[in-house]
Protein backbone atom coordinates (compact mmCIF):
# COMPACT_ATOMS: atom_id res chain seq x y z
CA UNK A 1 0.00 0.00 0.00
CA UNK A 2 2.64 2.36 1.06
CA UNK A 3 4.67 1.43 -2.23
CA UNK A 4 1.35 2.00 -4.31
CA UNK A 5 0.72 5.60 -2.95
CA UNK A 6 4.65 6.56 -3.30
CA UNK A 7 4.32 5.78 -6.98
CA UNK A 8 1.10 7.90 -7.54
CA UNK A 9 2.39 10.65 -5.81
CA UNK A 10 6.06 10.83 -7.44
CA UNK A 11 3.84 10.08 -10.88
CA UNK A 12 1.84 13.36 -10.16
CA UNK A 13 4.63 15.38 -8.70
CA UNK A 14 7.51 14.64 -11.33
CA UNK A 15 5.19 13.69 -14.15
CA UNK A 16 7.74 16.15 -16.41
CA UNK A 17 11.04 14.15 -15.44
CA UNK A 18 12.67 11.25 -16.86
CA UNK A 19 13.21 9.79 -13.75
CA UNK A 20 9.74 8.99 -13.39
CA UNK A 21 10.49 5.89 -15.69
CA UNK A 22 11.95 4.34 -13.09
CA UNK A 23 8.78 3.90 -10.81
CA UNK A 24 6.79 1.23 -12.51
CA UNK A 25 9.55 -0.56 -12.58
CA UNK A 26 9.77 -0.02 -8.62
CA UNK A 27 5.95 -0.59 -7.86
CA UNK A 28 6.32 -4.18 -9.99
CA UNK A 29 9.28 -5.12 -6.98
CA UNK A 30 6.84 -4.15 -4.47
CA UNK A 31 4.11 -6.46 -5.73
CA UNK A 32 3.81 -9.99 -4.81
CA UNK A 33 2.87 -12.79 -7.63
CA UNK A 34 -0.74 -13.63 -6.71
CA UNK A 35 -1.12 -17.54 -7.40
CA UNK A 36 -4.66 -17.57 -5.94
CA UNK A 37 -6.80 -20.38 -7.48
CA UNK A 38 -10.52 -20.26 -7.84
CA UNK A 39 -12.34 -23.75 -7.44
CA UNK A 40 -16.04 -24.08 -8.43
CA UNK A 41 -16.93 -26.49 -5.99
CA UNK A 42 -20.55 -28.13 -5.36
CA UNK A 43 -21.90 -26.41 -1.86
CA UNK A 44 -22.84 -30.20 -1.17
CA UNK A 45 -19.85 -32.63 -2.09
CA UNK A 46 -21.16 -36.01 -3.46
CA UNK A 47 -19.43 -38.89 -2.69
CA UNK A 48 -20.86 -41.11 -5.58
CA UNK A 49 -21.10 -38.04 -8.29
CA UNK A 50 -17.68 -36.12 -7.17
CA UNK A 51 -15.43 -38.06 -4.83
CA UNK A 52 -15.96 -41.69 -7.06
CA UNK A 53 -15.56 -40.33 -10.57
CA UNK A 54 -12.01 -39.10 -9.56
CA UNK A 55 -11.21 -42.33 -7.89
CA UNK A 56 -12.48 -44.11 -11.49
CA UNK A 57 -10.14 -41.96 -13.17
CA UNK A 58 -7.58 -41.60 -11.05
CA UNK A 59 -7.29 -44.20 -8.61
CA UNK A 60 -9.45 -47.48 -9.69
CA UNK A 61 -7.00 -48.09 -12.92
CA UNK A 62 -5.29 -51.14 -13.88
CA UNK A 63 -2.51 -52.27 -11.45
CA UNK A 64 -3.31 -49.87 -8.93
CA UNK A 65 -6.57 -49.69 -6.60
CA UNK A 66 -8.86 -51.85 -8.34
CA UNK A 67 -9.65 -55.99 -8.21
CA UNK A 68 -8.62 -58.38 -6.16
CA UNK A 69 -5.00 -57.27 -4.83
CA UNK A 70 -5.40 -53.78 -5.02
CA UNK A 71 -2.50 -51.86 -4.71
CA UNK A 72 -2.25 -51.05 -0.63
CA UNK A 73 -4.81 -53.31 0.12
CA UNK A 74 -7.17 -50.68 -1.10
CA UNK A 75 -10.10 -50.91 -3.63
CA UNK A 76 -11.11 -47.54 -4.38
CA UNK A 77 -13.66 -48.88 -7.52
CA UNK A 78 -17.44 -48.25 -7.73
CA UNK A 79 -19.10 -50.40 -4.96
CA UNK A 80 -15.84 -50.80 -2.70
CA UNK A 81 -13.95 -47.54 -1.63
CA UNK A 82 -16.76 -46.37 1.03
CA UNK A 83 -16.56 -49.26 2.45
CA UNK A 84 -12.74 -49.53 2.34
CA UNK A 85 -11.83 -45.97 2.83
CA UNK A 86 -13.95 -46.17 6.30
CA UNK A 87 -12.54 -49.67 7.69
CA UNK A 88 -12.10 -48.65 11.32
CA UNK A 89 -8.73 -47.67 12.29
CA UNK A 90 -7.56 -47.33 8.66
CA UNK A 91 -7.13 -43.59 9.03
CA UNK A 92 -7.95 -42.99 5.91
CA UNK A 93 -10.91 -40.70 6.74
CA UNK A 94 -10.63 -38.34 9.65
CA UNK A 95 -13.35 -35.92 10.17
CA UNK A 96 -12.81 -34.55 13.16
CA UNK A 97 -9.33 -33.42 11.88
CA UNK A 98 -9.71 -33.74 7.76
CA UNK A 99 -6.41 -32.61 6.79
CA UNK A 100 -5.63 -35.46 8.48
CA UNK A 101 -7.22 -38.01 6.76
CA UNK A 102 -5.16 -40.41 4.81
CA UNK A 103 -6.96 -40.16 1.62
CA UNK A 104 -6.53 -36.26 1.52
CA UNK A 105 -2.39 -36.36 3.14
CA UNK A 106 -1.76 -38.62 0.36
CA UNK A 107 -3.26 -36.71 -2.64
CA UNK A 108 -1.42 -33.80 -1.19
CA UNK A 109 1.72 -35.13 -0.73
CA UNK A 110 4.93 -33.32 -2.57
CA UNK A 111 7.07 -36.16 -2.16
CA UNK A 112 4.83 -39.19 -3.08
CA UNK A 113 1.70 -37.86 -3.74
CA UNK A 114 -1.44 -40.03 -4.57
CA UNK A 115 -1.77 -40.79 -8.10
CA UNK A 116 2.20 -41.70 -8.31
CA UNK A 117 1.59 -40.56 -11.83
CA UNK A 118 1.72 -37.02 -10.85
CA UNK A 119 -0.58 -34.94 -8.17
CA UNK A 120 -3.80 -34.38 -8.83
CA UNK A 121 -4.52 -30.59 -10.15
CA UNK A 122 -5.63 -28.70 -6.97
CA UNK A 123 -9.58 -28.34 -7.42
CA UNK A 124 -9.76 -32.23 -7.26
CA UNK A 125 -7.55 -32.21 -3.89
CA UNK A 126 -9.86 -29.15 -2.44
CA UNK A 127 -12.96 -31.34 -3.45
CA UNK A 128 -12.19 -34.20 -1.57
CA UNK A 129 -10.87 -32.44 1.34
CA UNK A 130 -14.68 -30.19 1.52
CA UNK A 131 -16.24 -33.90 1.26
CA UNK A 132 -14.37 -34.84 3.96
CA UNK A 133 -14.78 -31.48 5.81
CA UNK A 134 -18.80 -32.29 5.50
CA UNK A 135 -18.30 -35.54 7.22
CA UNK A 136 -17.72 -37.63 4.43
CA UNK A 137 -20.99 -39.24 3.97
CA UNK A 138 -21.57 -42.27 1.37
CA UNK A 139 -24.20 -39.66 -0.62
CA UNK B 1 17.65 20.62 -10.00
CA UNK B 2 19.79 19.40 -7.15
CA UNK B 3 16.50 19.76 -4.65
CA UNK B 4 14.83 17.27 -7.09
CA UNK B 5 17.25 15.05 -7.18
CA UNK B 6 18.05 15.18 -3.25
CA UNK B 7 14.02 15.12 -2.73
CA UNK B 8 13.97 11.90 -5.31
CA UNK B 9 16.83 10.01 -3.46
CA UNK B 10 14.54 10.50 0.14
CA UNK B 11 11.50 9.31 -1.53
CA UNK B 12 13.74 5.94 -3.03
CA UNK B 13 15.20 5.32 0.00
CA UNK B 14 11.91 5.02 2.04
CA UNK B 15 10.43 3.34 -0.50
CA UNK B 16 13.46 0.95 -0.60
CA UNK B 17 12.77 0.34 2.96
CA UNK B 18 8.92 -0.20 2.88
CA UNK B 19 10.03 -3.05 0.19
CA UNK B 20 12.59 -4.59 2.06
CA UNK B 21 11.11 -7.95 3.85
CA UNK B 22 11.68 -7.93 7.50
CA UNK B 23 15.15 -9.14 8.40
CA UNK B 24 14.11 -12.20 10.47
CA UNK B 25 15.20 -12.12 14.46
CA UNK B 26 18.09 -14.80 14.79
CA UNK B 27 17.24 -14.85 18.30
CA UNK B 28 13.86 -15.84 17.73
CA UNK B 29 14.06 -18.00 14.77
CA UNK B 30 11.36 -20.54 14.15
CA UNK B 31 12.59 -23.69 12.03
CA UNK B 32 9.68 -24.61 9.91
CA UNK B 33 7.93 -27.99 10.40
CA UNK B 34 5.74 -30.89 8.91
CA UNK B 35 3.71 -33.26 10.50
CA UNK B 36 5.36 -37.49 10.07
CA UNK B 37 2.54 -39.95 10.52
CA UNK B 38 2.72 -43.80 10.03
CA UNK B 39 0.68 -45.44 8.23
CA UNK B 40 1.09 -49.34 9.52
CA UNK B 41 -0.50 -52.39 7.67
CA UNK B 42 -0.64 -55.97 9.93
CA UNK B 43 0.35 -58.13 7.86
CA UNK B 44 0.99 -62.36 7.39
CA UNK B 45 2.83 -62.46 4.30
CA UNK B 46 1.25 -60.44 1.67
CA UNK B 47 -1.89 -60.51 3.26
CA UNK B 48 -3.36 -57.59 5.45
CA UNK B 49 -4.85 -59.46 8.69
CA UNK B 50 -8.52 -57.94 8.49
CA UNK B 51 -10.02 -60.00 10.85
CA UNK B 52 -8.47 -62.33 13.78
CA UNK B 53 -9.11 -65.63 13.85
CA UNK B 54 -8.72 -65.87 9.73
CA UNK B 55 -6.37 -68.27 7.83
CA UNK B 56 -3.83 -66.56 6.06
CA UNK B 57 -0.11 -67.76 4.44
CA UNK B 58 3.17 -66.85 5.29
CA UNK B 59 5.31 -66.15 2.96
CA UNK B 60 6.70 -69.73 3.07
CA UNK B 61 3.58 -71.11 2.71
CA UNK B 62 2.49 -71.54 6.08
CA UNK B 63 -0.55 -71.21 7.16
CA UNK B 64 -1.18 -68.83 9.96
CA UNK B 65 -4.06 -67.07 12.34
CA UNK B 66 -3.43 -63.75 14.87
CA UNK B 67 -5.80 -63.37 17.72
CA UNK B 68 -4.11 -61.15 19.08
CA UNK B 69 -1.15 -58.35 17.99
CA UNK B 70 0.25 -55.45 19.45
CA UNK B 71 3.75 -53.70 19.70
CA UNK B 72 5.59 -50.60 21.29
CA UNK B 73 7.77 -48.29 18.90
CA UNK B 74 9.65 -45.77 20.43
CA UNK B 75 12.87 -44.01 20.02
CA UNK B 76 11.49 -42.53 16.79
CA UNK B 77 14.52 -41.08 15.01
CA UNK B 78 14.12 -39.55 10.86
CA UNK B 79 17.46 -39.98 8.98
CA UNK B 80 17.66 -37.08 7.06
CA UNK B 81 19.29 -36.99 3.15
CA UNK B 82 22.58 -35.59 4.57
CA UNK B 83 22.96 -38.88 7.08
CA UNK B 84 22.13 -36.71 10.49
CA UNK B 85 19.23 -37.49 12.49
CA UNK B 86 16.22 -36.07 13.70
CA UNK B 87 14.73 -37.60 16.86
CA UNK B 88 11.27 -37.26 17.91
CA UNK B 89 11.68 -37.02 21.69
CA UNK B 90 9.89 -39.63 24.24
CA UNK B 91 6.98 -40.16 21.16
CA UNK B 92 5.66 -44.07 22.21
CA UNK B 93 3.21 -45.76 19.74
CA UNK B 94 1.34 -48.56 20.18
CA UNK B 95 0.53 -50.51 17.44
CA UNK B 96 -2.66 -52.33 17.44
CA UNK B 97 -3.48 -55.26 14.82
CA UNK B 98 -6.19 -53.03 13.44
CA UNK B 99 -5.30 -49.69 13.90
CA UNK B 100 -2.98 -48.56 11.30
CA UNK B 101 -2.44 -44.45 11.50
CA UNK B 102 -0.34 -42.63 13.96
CA UNK B 103 0.64 -39.56 14.16
CA UNK B 104 4.04 -39.11 15.28
CA UNK B 105 5.05 -35.44 15.74
CA UNK B 106 6.16 -32.19 14.39
CA UNK B 107 9.42 -32.34 12.58
CA UNK B 108 11.54 -29.75 10.42
CA UNK B 109 11.10 -29.16 6.87
CA UNK B 110 13.50 -31.18 5.01
CA UNK B 111 14.61 -34.20 2.61
CA UNK B 112 14.91 -37.43 4.61
CA UNK B 113 15.76 -40.60 3.39
CA UNK B 114 14.89 -43.24 6.19
CA UNK B 115 13.16 -43.55 9.25
CA UNK B 116 14.76 -45.81 12.00
CA UNK B 117 13.10 -46.74 15.57
CA UNK B 118 12.60 -48.96 18.28
CA UNK B 119 10.59 -51.61 19.31
CA UNK B 120 11.13 -51.94 22.96
CA UNK B 121 11.81 -49.66 25.25
CA UNK B 122 14.95 -48.43 26.67
CA UNK B 123 15.92 -48.94 30.94
CA UNK B 124 14.63 -45.67 31.84
CA UNK B 125 11.43 -46.37 29.90
CA UNK B 126 10.70 -49.64 31.29
CA UNK B 127 11.29 -48.27 34.67
CA UNK B 128 7.94 -45.76 34.25
CA UNK B 129 5.17 -45.95 36.29
CA UNK B 130 2.29 -46.22 34.00
CA UNK B 131 -0.13 -43.95 34.89
CA UNK B 132 2.64 -41.25 36.16
CA UNK B 133 3.05 -39.32 33.47
CA UNK B 134 1.10 -38.55 30.35
CA UNK B 135 4.67 -39.58 28.50
CA UNK B 136 4.31 -43.47 30.41
CA UNK B 137 0.49 -43.04 30.23
CA UNK B 138 0.24 -45.32 27.23
CA UNK B 139 1.98 -47.92 29.18
CA UNK B 140 -0.75 -48.67 30.76
CA UNK B 141 -2.26 -51.42 29.59
CA UNK B 142 -2.37 -54.29 30.66
CA UNK B 143 -2.20 -56.40 28.33
CA UNK B 144 1.54 -55.19 27.62
CA UNK B 145 2.33 -56.17 31.26
CA UNK B 146 4.30 -59.54 32.59
CA UNK B 147 2.18 -59.36 35.37
CA UNK B 148 -1.95 -58.38 36.39
CA UNK B 149 -0.33 -55.44 37.87
CA UNK B 150 2.61 -52.66 36.19
CA UNK B 151 5.97 -53.35 37.40
CA UNK B 152 8.63 -51.25 36.79
CA UNK B 153 10.50 -53.42 35.19
CA UNK B 154 10.10 -54.10 31.81
CA UNK B 155 6.94 -54.16 30.09
CA UNK B 156 6.03 -56.27 27.17
CA UNK B 157 6.75 -55.01 23.63
CA UNK B 158 5.40 -57.16 21.75
CA UNK B 159 2.57 -59.75 22.46
CA UNK B 160 1.66 -61.95 19.80
CA UNK B 161 -1.06 -64.78 20.02
CA UNK B 162 -2.58 -67.30 17.51
CA UNK B 163 -2.17 -70.64 15.58
CA UNK B 164 0.96 -71.74 12.73
CA UNK B 165 0.96 -74.93 11.05
CA UNK B 166 4.00 -76.74 12.66
CA UNK B 167 3.86 -79.77 10.19
CA UNK B 168 6.92 -80.29 7.96
CA UNK B 169 4.74 -81.06 4.85
CA UNK B 170 3.09 -77.74 5.47
CA UNK B 171 -0.58 -79.86 5.99
CA UNK B 172 -2.27 -77.69 8.51
CA UNK B 173 -1.07 -78.60 11.40
CA UNK B 174 -2.10 -75.89 13.40
CA UNK B 175 -0.63 -75.15 17.01
CA UNK B 176 -1.31 -72.57 19.36
CA UNK B 177 1.23 -69.77 20.01
CA UNK B 178 1.30 -67.22 22.31
CA UNK B 179 4.76 -64.38 22.30
CA UNK B 180 5.36 -61.80 25.17
CA UNK B 181 8.22 -60.31 24.52
CA UNK B 182 9.96 -57.86 26.45
CA UNK B 183 12.71 -56.46 28.94
CA UNK B 184 15.10 -53.84 28.03
CA UNK B 185 17.72 -56.28 26.68
CA UNK B 186 15.03 -57.76 24.11
CA UNK B 187 14.80 -53.74 22.88
CA UNK B 188 15.36 -54.06 18.88
CA UNK B 189 16.72 -51.49 16.67
CA UNK B 190 14.86 -51.17 13.11
CA UNK B 191 16.29 -49.30 10.57
CA UNK B 192 14.08 -49.11 7.51
CA UNK B 193 15.93 -49.10 4.21
CA UNK B 194 16.52 -45.80 2.43
CA UNK B 195 13.72 -44.47 0.67
CA UNK B 196 13.78 -40.56 -0.12
CA UNK B 197 10.91 -38.08 0.87
CA UNK B 198 10.11 -34.89 2.27
CA UNK B 199 8.53 -32.80 4.87
CA UNK B 200 6.73 -29.92 3.79
CA UNK B 201 5.98 -27.06 6.12
CA UNK B 202 2.37 -27.70 7.58
CA UNK B 203 1.88 -30.84 5.51
CA UNK B 204 1.28 -34.06 6.90
CA UNK B 205 3.53 -37.20 5.81
CA UNK B 206 3.19 -40.22 6.29
CA UNK B 207 5.74 -43.73 5.67
CA UNK B 208 3.71 -46.42 4.85
CA UNK B 209 5.09 -50.00 6.61
CA UNK B 210 3.90 -53.20 6.95
CA UNK B 211 4.27 -55.24 9.74
CA UNK B 212 4.46 -58.84 8.51
CA UNK B 213 3.85 -60.99 11.78
CA UNK B 214 4.64 -64.39 9.71
CA UNK B 215 8.00 -63.27 9.96
CA UNK B 216 8.17 -63.96 13.95
CA UNK B 217 8.28 -67.44 12.97
CA UNK B 218 12.29 -67.21 11.06
CA UNK B 219 14.70 -69.84 12.40
CA UNK B 220 12.08 -71.10 14.88
CA UNK B 221 11.67 -75.15 15.59
CA UNK B 222 7.85 -75.17 15.17
CA UNK B 223 7.97 -78.95 15.65
CA UNK B 224 8.97 -77.92 19.55
CA UNK B 225 5.75 -77.41 21.79
CA UNK B 226 8.25 -75.74 24.04
CA UNK B 227 8.87 -73.29 21.60
CA UNK B 228 5.02 -71.80 20.95
CA UNK B 229 5.22 -70.03 24.02
CA UNK B 230 7.66 -67.28 25.81
CA UNK B 231 5.22 -65.51 28.83
CA UNK B 232 8.19 -64.64 31.70
CA UNK B 233 10.65 -62.20 31.82
CA UNK B 234 12.33 -65.31 32.62
CA UNK B 235 11.15 -66.82 29.31
CA UNK B 236 12.73 -63.94 27.21
CA UNK B 237 16.30 -65.22 28.04
CA UNK B 238 15.99 -68.60 25.86
CA UNK B 239 17.18 -69.45 22.77
CA UNK B 240 13.55 -69.34 21.50
CA UNK B 241 12.75 -65.95 22.48
CA UNK B 242 16.12 -64.52 21.70
CA UNK B 243 15.31 -65.99 18.17
CA UNK B 244 12.16 -64.87 17.98
CA UNK B 245 13.47 -61.16 18.84
CA UNK B 246 16.56 -61.55 16.34
CA UNK B 247 13.59 -61.72 13.85
CA UNK B 248 11.99 -58.21 14.64
CA UNK B 249 13.62 -56.17 12.13
CA UNK B 250 12.81 -58.56 8.95
CA UNK B 251 8.97 -57.80 10.33
CA UNK B 252 9.02 -54.14 8.35
CA UNK B 253 8.88 -53.33 5.36
CA UNK B 254 7.74 -50.24 3.42
CA UNK B 255 4.61 -50.96 1.81
CA UNK B 256 4.49 -50.61 -1.79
Amino acid sequence: MLCKSLAIFLQCSAMKNKWILFFPVLLLACTKPQQQITCSLPVTVSYSNDVQTIFNTQCATSGCHTGSSPTGNLNLSTGNSYAQLSKKGSGYIDTITPTNSLLYAQMNSSSSPMPPSGKLDDCKIQLVLKWLQQKARNN
Amino acid sequence: MKTKIFFLAIIVAVFYSACKKPTPDNTNTVTPTGTIGFHLHTNIGNNEVDSLGEVYTTLDGRMMTLAFAQLFISEIELIKSDGTTYSVSGKKLLKTYDEEEYIVGDVPVGNYKSVRFKVGFNAADNALNPTATADSAILNNDQMWFEKTAQPDGYVFLNVQGTIDTSTTKSGNMISFSYQIGTTANATEVTLPNQNFSVIEKQLQYIHMIIDYGKIFQGVKLNDVNNMTVATPTDNTTANALQIVSNIPSMFRYEE
